[in-house]
């Protein structure tokens, strides 16, 4: 973990409501060289305009969604919706500038067992960090299938005219997913539980690993399944975060057994078992 | 007078960041930064406060912790503690309000994991003690003292405590010592009496009048206030139709609350002779120095960490700056200056 003034190389409308943002990774040469980011990590951000953000006050968390490489330089990618003024002022950022960024923070996706099929299982604020670990693992040889969960097609990241030059396996990997929408406008009509049903069809579910990252109201519903299915499920939850560095315990999630766990440093990747998804919609 | 060891006499020089052993007077640009609170001294008068910084593990890849003037722990209970349930921050304009619950490890835990690693520092540890009991400050204070060894001893861990009678986010203890003279009084006496190391009574604004809970304070022999804890606050999300944070209300912290403490500490350092720490909202250096005119001998950098780990070393070099600027050689100075 370190803090860094990074060098913005892409900062595009990749969507309605998304944005694509990359930056430049410190150079490498450092003593002791920096850990670069892994599927789940993310960092924190806070934009130079904080001024004209209506009295803002803490740095934002973006998962990492991917890490490439353009010669010797190495650029870190994050996919981000326009929520709120920290994430407006970041989204008026051109390439060239500087963003001040904490990271890589967190726990990240452990690998599946080999003879395992890793179906991860995204959507909506969680599509940039199921990207990253759909490739990651395909890459690595791991038997891997996505599936996304949206409320209608024109919510679909990277799927219209928008190519990333720097990433074009986002879209490949998003033209290959199983997508379920709630309107049926494109892919399954439904959730993502429809989605995965349908996966199940054609696939022994007891070699499943399920990895999901997305919505409250999403990770619940695939906590269930995972617990009913009995397969392992490893899975990136959210919070409202205040240090990102695990001191202030703000930033909680209660696990079944009545304790609770930080976000940001505990996780934000937990084995799904333990946490009680439930609660915080109760 | 006890002096932490390798920190003979400190001074300050402005551009370099490091730190000369020279006699006062000898270098026209060296500047007397230290703040003495009892026997403590203290080699600047930047702290981080008291839940914002954990034990100091935390932030060790971010932060110099050395370059502090101290640092104050997270809360320690007599009982472990999980906290209060989430979510547990909402974000307002210009502020926080958080409800953590004063989650702690517990004394025995804190003894074990948490003190060998906060002996390592080299700037003032202050504890923070928190409790639902007067017992309970008491029996972590001796439990403390047995195992730190009585008085100041270098390298400790513990050169002073923060006494937590302000929390507002618990049920028993907490915020309800600290808004009675009398109980303040008490549990001061009692742990005045289990401890030589210097004792700092964090106040709350949420008070009528905040100078009574001081003069309580003082009477049963705190050595200095810190002033001041979050301000009682409440977000509700109309959508939802419901608190935005579990527990309803919550602290807030951050700029909003700066002229409260500034005005608190106006009046405080006023109403008693014992030093006062300034904190709340304190983002810049300038934030700073109006705790400093306003009568403070020292501040703490809470929430303005969340957004910029290096606020607090930023503030130091800013603080510095201006005395250079008003030619003030000695921190000290500062607090008789405003007129």
């Amino acid at each position: 973990m370190r803090q860094f003034s990074a060098v913005i190389s892409v900062n595009n409308p990749a969507a309605p409501d998304w944005m694509h943002l990359a930056f430049e990774w410190p150079n490498q040469t450092e003593d002791p060289p920096m850990d670069q980011p892994k599927p789940g990590q993310f960092f924190t951000v806070l934009p130079p305009f904080v001024e004209t953000t209506a009295g803002a006050l803490l740095r934002r968390p973006l998962a990492f969604a991917g890490f490439t490489s353009d010669g010797s330089v190495k650029h870190a990618h994050a996919l981000y919706q326009i929520r709120g003024p920290m994430t407006r002022a970041l989204s008026l950022m051109k390439p060239g500038m500087s963003l001040d960024v904490i990271g890589p923070l967190g726990t990240c996706f452990p690998l599946p067992h080999a003879d395992s099929r890793a179906v991860i299982a995204g959507g909506g604020i969680g599509t940039g960090p199921v990207l990253f670990l759909a490739e990651f693992l395909q890459k690595q040889g791991f038997d891997t299938t996505l599936a996304l969960g949206f409320r209608s097609e024109s919510r679909i990241p990277l799927r219209g005219t928008y190519e990333s030059a720097r990433l074009p396996i986002w879209n490949s990997l998003i033209r290959k997913a199983v997508i379920a929408t709630d309107d049926g406008s494109a892919g399954i009509r439904g959730t993502i539980i429809d989605a995965l049903m349908h996966l199940q069809q054609s696939s022994d579910i007891s070699r499943w690993h399920l990895y999901a990252c997305g919505p409250a109201p999403m990770l619940a519903a695939l906590g269930k399944f995972a617990e009913q299915a009995a397969i392992p499920a490893h899975f990136s939850a959210e919070q409202w975060m205040a240090c990102g560095v695990g001191a202030c315990h703000g930033c909680v999630i209660s696990t079944k057994t009545n304790s609770y766990l930080r976000v940001c440093t505990d996780g934000p990747v937990f084995d799904a078992s333990i946490i009680d998804w439930e609660a915080d919609r109760r | 007078m006890h002096r932490r060891p390798g920190i003979r006499c400190q001074h300050y020089r402005l551009g370099g960041r490091q730190k000369m052993n020279t006699a006062i007077g000898s270098d026209s640009t060296a500047l007397d930064l230290r703040v003495s609170i009892g026997s403590l001294v203290m080699q600047n008068p930047v702290g981080v406060a008291s839940g914002t910084f954990g034990y100091g593990e935390e932030y060790r890849e971010l932060v110099s912790i050395d370059r502090l003037g101290a640092l104050y722990t997270k809360a320690v209970t007599l009982e472990p503690r999980e906290g209060n349930p989430p979510p547990r921050l909402v974000e307002t304009p210009m502020g926080l309000i958080n409800s953590i619950g004063l989650a702690n490890p517990g004394i025995e835990r804190f003894l074990t994991e948490k003190l060998p690693l906060l002996k390592q520092h080299r700037c003032a540890i202050v504890v923070n003690i928190a409790g639902s009991t007067e017992d309970d400050y008491v029996q972590v204070v001796e439990r403390i003292e047995a195992c730190a060894g009585p008085g100041q001893v270098p390298g400790s861990g513990v050169d002073a405590y923060e006494i937590n009678v302000s929390c507002p986010n618990v049920h028993r203890g907490g915020m309800s010592f600290g808004t009675d003279p009398a109980l303040v009084e008490r549990l001061t006496r009692r742990l005045r009496n289990a401890t030589r190391r210097p004792l700092i009574v964090k106040l709350s604004p949420n008070v009528t009048d905040i100078t009574e809970i001081a003069r309580a304070a003082e009477t049963g022999g705190a050595d200095a206030l810190s002033c001041i804890n979050t301000v009682v606050g409440m977000v509700i999300d109309t959508e939802r139709m419901r608190p935005a944070i579990a527990r309803g209300t919550g602290g807030l912290s951050g700029p909003a609350i700066r002229p409260i403490g500034v005005a608190a500490v106006w009046k405080v350092s006023r109403a008693v002779a014992i030093p006062v720490i300034g904190l709340g909202g304190i983002s810049t250096a300038e934030d700073a120095l109006q705790y400093l005119l306003a009568g403070a001998v020292a501040i703490q950098v809470g929430t303005a960490l969340f957004q910029n780990p290096s606020a607090p070393l930023e503030i130091l070099d800013g603080i510095a700056a201006w005395m250079q600027r008003h030619s003030v050689a000695r921190l000290d100075d500062i607090r008789h200056m405003m007129e």
